[in-house]
C-alpha cells in the first residue's frame, strides 16, 4: 500500500487506489475526507483557514469554504455520485491561544460544516475541538478513517455501517 | 526554503548562545549547538515539518511577543526527554511529579530561554518586548507548527522568515528545539544598535 501525506492546503482524490492517505498532526486545521462508497470514490483536503482571500484563488482545498464545492467537482470527475457522498472530519482544535486571533480551529471546523450542510452532505464521524493534536488517515481501498492523538490508541472514526462492504462483512464475521 | 543572510544572523546567534548559557546554568548541565542557528524563509506549508517527523511527542512551551518587537516564540522538546528534563529539575524520581508542577516547571524553563533570547534582541535593537505568559502543552509537534502556521495564512502572506535551531545538553541525546518567527520580516526590523 502507498501511504501518501497530505500537507497544509493539500488535497487528493482518487477511485479503489492501494493507497493510505495522512494528514499528520492537525492542530486547529481540519482534515474532511468525502467519500462515494458505491464507486469507491474519494477525497480528502487539509483545510488551514476559514475563509479564503483574494490571492488564493488557485488553493480551493486551503480553505473552509472553498474546499467542499471543489472536492464535489473534482470527485464527479471520477465518476461519485453526489447524493451518495458522505463526509468525515476531525482537526480544529485549539492547541494555542492568539491575542489578537479568533478561534482558528472553530472556525474552520463551523465553515465546514456550513458548506457540508450547503452543498447536501451528511457528516457520519467527527473529532473536532479540544485542545490536543490529532493525525487523521484514510484507507482509500478499504474505506476506513482512523484518528490517532498523542497518548491515545488509534480509533476508527468511520462508522461500520459505512465502511465498504466486503470489510464490514469481514468485521461482522469477527464480532 | 531561501536563506537569508545579513547583520540578523549574528544577532541571532548572540541571542540563542545566550539562551543556551543560561539554561546550562538553570539546568546545571553543558549544552551546545548541534545544528548552528538558522535563518531562513520558509513557506507556510514547510512549517510543521520543521523539527522532524509531524507525529513526534514534544512538550513545548509557547510565547506570543509584543510591543515594539512581534512574533512567536517556541521551545519544544521530544517528550522523554522533557520528562526527564522536569524530573531531574524538581529532584523526584520518574512518575512522582503530578502534571501541575510538570507544567509549571516546564513553563519556568520556557521563561529562562524565552527571555535569555528576547533580551538581547531588545537590548541589541534599542526596543521592548513584552512576551505573554508560557502556554504549556504535550502534543504533536507538527500540529503545533501547523497551528503557527495557520495563524500566520491569515495575513495572506506564504512565506515568513523563521530562526530555528537546535540545543544538546553534553553526552545525553536530548534535543531542545528553538524556533522564533518575527511578526514582521527581518529586514523591515530595526537597525542594530552599534
Amino acid at each position: 500500500m502507498n501511504r501518501i501525506s497530505i500537507g497544509l492546503g493539500e488535497y487528493r482524490v482518487g477511485r479503489a487506489v492501494d493507497e493510505e492517505w495522512t494528514i499528520y498532526g492537525l492542530g486547529s486545521c481540519v482534515g474532511l475526507i468525502l467519500c462515494d462508497p458505491g464507486r469507491r470514490v474519494s477525497a480528502m483536503a487539509h483545510v488551514v483557514l476559514p475563509e479564503h482571500h483574494a490571492a488564493s484563488a488557485d488553493e480551493p482545498a486551503k480553505f473552509g469554504d472553498t474546499v467542499v464545492p471543489f472536492l464535489l467537482h473534482e470527485m464527479s470527475r471520477l465518476g461519485a455520485r453526489r447524493e451518495a457522498i458522505y463526509a468525515q472530519l476531525a482537526g480544529g482544535a485549539r492547541m494555542l491561544s492568539f491575542s489578537e486571533l479568533p478561534d482558528i480551529g472553530a472556525r474552520n471546523v463551523a465553515v465546514v460544516r456550513e458548506q457540508l450542510a450547503l452543498h447536501g452532505v451528511p457528516i457520519v464521524a467527527e473529532r473536532v475541538g479540544g485542545t490536543h493534536g490529532r493525525t487523521l488517515s484514510w484507507d482509500v481501498r478499504h474505506g476506513v478513517a482512523t484518528v490517532k492523538r498523542v497518548g491515545a490508541p488509534a480509533e476508527v472514526l468511520t462508522p461500520q455501517d459505512y465502511v465498504f462492504e466486503e470489510v464490514a462483512v469481514v468485521w461482522r464475521s469477527y464480532s | 526554503m531561501a536563506p537569508i543572510c545579513g547583520g540578523m544572523t549574528a544577532v541571532m546567534n548572540e541571542a540563542l548562545d545566550h539562551a543556551a548559557h543560561v539554561l546550562s546554568a538553570f539546568l546545571g548541565t553543558r549544552l551546545r549547538w548541534t545544528a548552528g542557528v538558522r535563518i531562513s524563509s520558509h513557506r507556510l506549508a514547510e512549517l510543521p515539518a520543521l523539527c522532524g517527523p509531524e507525529d513526534t511527542p514534544v512538550a513545548a512551551a509557547f510565547f506570543e511577543v509584543r510591543g515594539d518587537l512581534t512574533g512567536y516564540l517556541l521551545l519544544a522538546i521530544p517528550e522523554p526527554a522533557a520528562q526527564e528534563m522536569v524530573e531531574q529539575l524538581l529532584g523526584v524520581i520518574e512518575g512522582e511529579a503530578d502534571q501541575q508542577l510538570i507544567d509549571s516547571t516546564l513553563g519556568e524553563l520556557g521563561n529562562v530561554v524565552g527571555s535569555a533570547f528576547l533580551n538581547v534582541l531588545a537590548d541589541r535593537f534599542g526596543i521592548t518586548v513584552a512576551p505573554s505568559p508560557p502556554q504549556v502543552t504535550w502534543d504533536m509537534v507538527g500540529a503545533l507548527l501547523a497551528t503557527l502556521a495557520g495563524a500566520l495564512a491569515i495575513r495572506a502572506r506564504d512565506e515568513w522568515p523563521v530562526v530555528h535551531t537546535q540545543l544538546q545538553a553534553s553526552g545525553a541525546d536530548l534535543p531542545l528545539y528553538l524556533i522564533w518567527i518575527p511578526g514582521q520580516p527581518i529586514e523591515q526590523q530595526r537597525e542594530v544598535k552599534r
